[in-house]
């Protein structure tokens, strides 16, 4: 799977483009040919185990690295002219240290000053970042004094310094605890939706990437195993399955019952204890089956034989179905 | 929110609107940055916290031991303005080794080269910030220079050769250490390269002068840039050699200073790199050879360049050759200073140079050195007495080879005195002779003992470390509550106000200790001289505490004719060590004469003969603890000398002058 394109819905340009990038370190191969595009306004998720060569490419796409081979386009400046592309992008590398004894204000105001702005006009900026980030009531504490959720904010925040116009995120929920990576999370959604820029998001975390982007590349090994929007990919993984969960004691009736709706493949009791069922929905014969339309017949089945459903729903990650099966298929 | 907006905005004057519009240059904003962290981020003054504390110990042990106390105050003077360089370049080098691999360990250089910046400019920036220790430093420098100098001539040339120098060699070394850091990965790798290129090049420079002889050893000194600048300010500033003479020596640290500089601004700096660069990364192998090299330049730093600078020390004049002239070679020979005024006490240290400029073998070699007294009422020297090596041997000398020798003459007595040396080859056989060639003379005057009391220095040693230390507390408490986080910040404080403040009680500082330098330091004046109320005048004259310190605190004193004189003498040495100590005022040119009578009278009559002819007035010997006073009628208008009349103590130095002037 070398190219692949993530046309934008509405024919909007695309402000990232990718072609063709490798890298090699000596004899290792970190990179063998990333290609993809990047539309206006959306999130990308950047997928891949450890080793997969994601930092690799974000170095490369945030020009710390020079590529063995290939290039990319960022707002149509190639990268040939790296200081015009540092000017355009934002980025959050993973495990950035901050300088402990500056203030957050004066750590925002001196990036904002060597992105070429005047000194007030930095101080400004910093100002209404360290609101945007919620971060306004510290900005005069020493970033030593911060938390590790305080500094990825801020981090975010330098990040956006520049209004840039593509913002790459090397794993910024990393070790942060659940609140702390939701409202992270709130905040890059918010950052999309009202700058208008496109995200590349590094993450490990599959639910974090399927709850919030728009498009998704997985890498193993150095290549693409897989690209394309949220729901293509996901239905790159084949049949789709549902969990449900019933009273244990009414479990058994519960798969016959499913059995008999149309649409419904297959129907197992995978756990009688807890009453878990699961079901698999079929292919239908002409084009992509009605999903949404058997769900619905799936639940009323269940309804109308009396049976009581605790739970319904994709309880699986079915995005990280699919991450484990392309790279193992890789790996093997 | 805001709230909080608009409390942040108030943080900021609204008199900023005359630059909103200006953008500063990236090297501007990374040094400002820089500066900021270094200094009010507290590295810096802590830094130079230290530097205060080696200072202060380097000039305590200077003015306390008595050994070194003998130095004389231009020596002293050199000394001092070498260990500030000596430190001050280490400071450099060690703030330039973090700046680049120490961004590279915490993982803030990345948001760095993330920026649009010019590499070239980041490093610029980060450059000239690592130089600003060195100023305050050597403004520091000062006051200690002021008190050791003792008010010698020497003081100005001094800090201005230091000031320009130290500049010059901080550029040199804090570029290598920045130039390092580019090309490490982390700061254990800098750290470890930049101490071994340090010692590398202390190290030799530290060696005695007689390790440093002969070609091979002369030319490391001359290559060596620490080596070479300090050759240089001891020419200039001990041996009162001149900018002309020297100049070529100052060569290689320019030139040093230039490399660096081409490497750093113009090669290194725009190949910035997240990772150290191929060099570090490219192969594991090459990585941790790199890594390694510290340790190993340490190592060969520590054994090998002593070893070599000694072996090459004999290599100036080994090596005979075959063609040997019997005898009546012409060698020449001269010597490195042409004059010097010094204390009683002080040592005078020159170097000859013994040259064979003809093209034959020179027969092995004598030189020698002799002393005479200009004044021709004055005592014959016994050279014997004022130098531990008065003569000196060479082997032969190739045709065009010299060697070089290092003297010493122990100034004894005051008066005025030329020094010269002879050289002699050996003569062929029992029946021949041969020839002496002599060098021009070095003039000699030797002024009465003053010495620095150490207690004048314990002020500025216990005070500048306070102040320092002082100071960097205050910015960083002032600092810490400004940017605790929950408070309400403080107003802003500015870097120029803390600087000012610190360079403010320098200079208080430094007065101060000026001020209480004792008057012991050979400050001719009416000190320690005092009118009665009925008239009458008291001078009150002490000697100086320790067993071996022959001399009286203070050395010149100056009182009017015609109003009796009342002198009050303090014996403050220990009673347990025995010491006694006498005060005879004696008539012009009958010091000997007084001294040879109480030599004779003896112990039993404490050494003094109260008749002798030359002797005015006296107050008799006391002991440790003691004192005694004697009044009597000043002699006429003019300059009388007093001394103590135990046996040595003269000659030891004590001795002091009275001026009767016209009331």
């Amino acid at each position: 799977m070398g190219v692949s394109s993530l046309e934008p819905a509405d024919g909007s340009t695309f402000l990232l483009q990718a072609h063709d990038l490798q890298m090699s370190y000596g004899p290792r191969r970190a990179l063998r040919g990333l290609s993809f595009s990047l539309g206006a306004g959306r999130i990308l998720g950047f997928l891949g185990p450890n080793g997969a060569g994601k930092t690799t490419a974000i170095r490369i796409l945030t020009t710390v690295l020079e590529p063995t081979a290939g290039h990319f386009e960022v707002g149509g400046i190639r990268s040939d002219e790296p200081d015009r592309i540092r000017g355009r992008i934002g980025v959050l590398p993973e495990n950035l240290g901050f300088p402990r004894h500056m203030t957050g204000l004066e750590y925002l105001t001196y990036f904002g000053e060597l992105f070429g702005l005047a000194q007030s006009a930095a101080r400004e900026r910093a100002i209404g970042l360290l609101d945007d980030v919620g971060l306004a009531q510290r900005g005069t504490s020493r970033i030593g004094s911060y938390s590790h959720g305080m500094r990825q904010r801020l981090g975010i925040a330098r990040a956006l310094v520049n209004e840039p116009l593509v913002i790459f995120l090397d794993e910024p929920t990393l070790g942060l605890d659940p609140r702390g990576q939701q409202e992270l999370l709130a905040l890059i959604r918010r950052v999309a939706s009202e700058r208008g820029a496109s995200i590349v998001l590094c993450s490990h975390s599959l639910p974090e990437i399927e709850g919030i982007c728009d498009d998704v590349v997985i890498l193993n090994l150095g290549q693409v195993v897989a690209a394309g929007t949220v729901a293509e990919v996901i239905d790159q993984a084949g049949s789709e399955v549902l969990h449900v969960r019933v009273d244990p004691a009414s479990a058994e009736r519960a798969r016959d019952a499913l059995l008999a709706v149309v649409g419904v493949a297959d129907a197992s009791v995978s756990d009688a204890l807890t009453g878990r069922v699961v079901i698999r929905l079929g292919e239908a014969a002409d084009g992509p089956p009605d999903r949404p339309g058997i769900r619905d017949a799936v639940l009323a089945a269940l309804v109308a034989a009396e049976i009581p459903v605790i739970s319904f729903g994709y309880t699986g990650n079915r995005l990280q179905d699919l991450f484990l099966q392309v790279t193992d298929e890789a790996i093997s | 929110m805001s709230e909080s907006i608009q409390e942040l905005g108030a943080l900021q004057p609204g008199a900023r609107v005359r630059t909103a519009t200006r953008v500063r240059p990236t090297w501007w904003v990374v040094m400002a940055n820089e500066i900021h962290g270094l200094w009010v981020g507290g590295k810096a003054p802590i830094l130079l916290l230290l530097y205060s504390i080696v200072l202060g110990a380097h000039a305590f042990v200077t003015a306390y031991n008595v050994e070194l106390s003998l130095m004389p105050p231009n020596e002293m003077v050199y000394e001092t303005v070498k260990t500030a360089i000596s430190v001050g370049i280490f400071l450099g080098m060690m703030i330039g080794a973090d700046a680049i691999s120490g961004e590279r360990e915490r993982g803030t250089l990345e948001a760095l080269l993330l920026t649009p910046t010019r590499r070239r400019q980041v490093v610029i920036g980060k450059f000239l910030a690592a130089l600003t220790p060195w100023p305050v430093a050597f403004v520091l420098t000062i006051p200690y220079l002021a008190v050791l100098g003792q008010g010698h001539e020497v003081l100005l040339p001094a800090i201005a050769w230091g000031a320009v120098l130290g500049t010059v060699l901080t550029v040199a070394y804090t570029g290598t250490g920045l130039l390092v850091s580019l090309w490490s990965n982390n700061n254990r790798t800098s750290y470890l390269v930049s101490l071994g290129i340090y010692i590398l090049i202390l190290v030799p420079s530290q060696l005695p002068g007689r390790a440093q002889t002969g070609a091979a050893g002369q030319f490391l000194q001359q290559v060596n840039p620490l080596a070479a600048l300090n050759h240089f300010l001891s020419k200039i500033l001990v041996n009162n050699r001149t900018f002309e003479e020297f100049g070529t020596w100052l060569l290689s640290p320019i030139i040093f200073a230039t490399v660096v500089m081409v490497l750093l601004v113009g090669v290194s700096a725009p190949r910035l790199r997240l990772e150290a660069g191929r060099l570090a990364r490219a192969d594991g192998v090459i990585g941790r050879a790199f890594g390694r090299l510290g340790g190993l330049f340490v190592l060969v730093a520590a054994l090998v360049i002593p070893a070599a600078s000694f072996a090459s020390s004999t290599t100036g004049t080994v090596a005979p050759s075959s063609q040997v002239a019997s005898d009546g070679v012409p060698v020449e020979i001269s010597v490195d200073l042409e004059y010097q005024t010094v204390n009683t006490g002080d040592a005078v240290f020159f170097d000859t140079v013994v040259t064979n400029p003809t093209d034959v073998a020179s027969a092995p070699l004598i030189v020698a050195m002799n002393i005479i007294n200009l004044d021709q009422e004055g005592d014959v020297v016994d050279p014997e007495d004022w130098s531990p090596e008065r003569t000196q041997y060479v082997d032969r000398l190739d045709p065009g080879q010299w060697a070089i020798l290092s003297w010493r003459v122990n100034a004894i007595l005051d008066g005025d005195y030329i020094v010269y040396m002879v050289v002699m080859p050996q003569p062929a056989a029992a029946d021949a002779t041969s020839q002496a060639v002599a060098s021009s003379g070095i003039h000699l005057t030797v002024l009465p003992f003053t010495r620095l009391n150490p207690g004048g220095v314990m002020p500025l040693v216990l005070g500048a470390p306070t102040v320092l230390a002082i100071g960097t507390g205050l910015i960083l408490s002032i600092r810490r509550r400004e940017t605790g986080g929950g408070g309400r910040p403080l107003k802003y404080l500015r870097l120029p106000v803390v600087l000012g403040g610190v360079v403010l009680s320098l200079v208080v500082l430094s007065g101060f200790a000026v001020m209480s330098q004792p008057p012991s330091a050979g400050i001719p004046g009416q000190s320690g001289v005092r009118t009665e109320d009925d008239g009458s005048t008291t001078m009150t004259v002490e000697t100086l505490t320790g067993a071996e310190d022959f001399a009286y605190a203070q050395t010149a004193y100056e009182v009017p004719a015609g109003a009796p004189l009342t002198v009050e003498l303090y014996n403050r040495t220990d009673p347990a060590d025995e010491i006694g100590h006498n005060w005879v005022l004696v008539e012009p040119g009958q010091e000997a004469a007084v001294l040879a009578s109480g030599l004779e009278a003896g112990d039993d009559l404490d050494w003094l003969d109260i008749d002798a002819p030359g002797m005015i007035a006296h107050v008799p010997l006391i002991e440790g603890g003691e004192s005694n006073a004697v009044t009597f009628d000043p002699p006429p208008p003019g300059t009388y000398t007093f001394i103590c009349t135990f046996p040595e103590h003269h000659a030891g130095g004590m001795i002091g002058t009275l001026t009767v002037v016209e009331p």
